[in-house]
């Protein structure tokens, strides 16, 4: 079982959750984001940020497994066009190094065969950019074991 | 802050440059996916115009390239 339940100070602010006492800080969960873009990675850190949970940056699939080496990660929202590493093989990976968690696959576009690797592996959910973004919304408490 | 450089935008994963805005506009390869318009609330430094999201479809590039929306509002 992984310990993954504490708080990151990679991205350092979180909308609406100013109130909230030290012991629910420890509760806030991490989503680790890989997206190689700049701005499309910083406008999906805020989106999931104002969600009140704690985004992990990443820009390549390399960053994403140092960032989450230590296993703090409680989910994966992943771009699959990322360079040497696709975001198929980093889910891959991530789970051979023990992190088993929910995994959501995005692009602007995905050929057949990426959706059946992606299927063949049991991604969560596969969301389209930018136009699902909106879907985050369900997806994230859905796929967090939260009350939506 | 947003980089602003010589060329208008740099693919992030092949590294091609377009010089300008209509390199980029009339390349056959970047297709235009849809605009994202980012709230005040999680703004935070990001184009208050939102951006253009476009797809750079060249050999085995595939990525995601996001693009300030005020960069292609037509000069004066």
């Amino acid at each position: 079982m992984l310990p993954n339940r504490r708080l990151s100070k990679s991205y350092g602010f979180h909308v609406g959750t100013s109130a909230i006492c030290a012991g629910q800080m420890d509760m806030i969960k991490r989503v680790l984001v890989v997206e190689d873009d700049d701005l499309f990675r910083k406008s999906v850190c805020g989106f999931v940020s104002a969600m009140g949970y704690d985004p992990i940056p990443a820009e390549s699939a390399e960053q994403a497994l140092g960032q989450s080496s230590n296993g703090l990660i409680d989910l994966i929202l992943t771009d699959f066009q990322l360079g040497k590493m696709n975001g198929i093989d980093l889910i891959v990976e991530l789970r051979r190094s023990g992190i088993n968690v929910p995994t959501i696959l995005m692009s602007g576009f995905l050929s057949d065969d990426v959706r059946q690797r992606a299927t063949d592996i049991s991604v969560s959910a596969i969301i389209r950019k930018p136009t699902d973004l909106g879907k985050l919304q369900d997806l994230l408490p859905n796929l967090l074991g939260e009350m939506v | 802050m947003l980089n602003e450089s010589a060329h208008f935008k740099r693919c992030t994963l092949c590294a091609m440059e377009w010089p300008t805005r209509d390199d980029f506009l009339n390349d056959p390869d970047t297709t235009f996916d849809g605009y994202l318009y980012v709230k005040d609330r999680i703004r935070r430094g990001l184009p208050v115009d939102g951006l253009l999201i476009f797809t750079h479809r060249s050999g085995q590039c595939g990525t995601t390239l996001a693009i300030s929306a005020s960069r292609f509002k037509q000069d004066e």
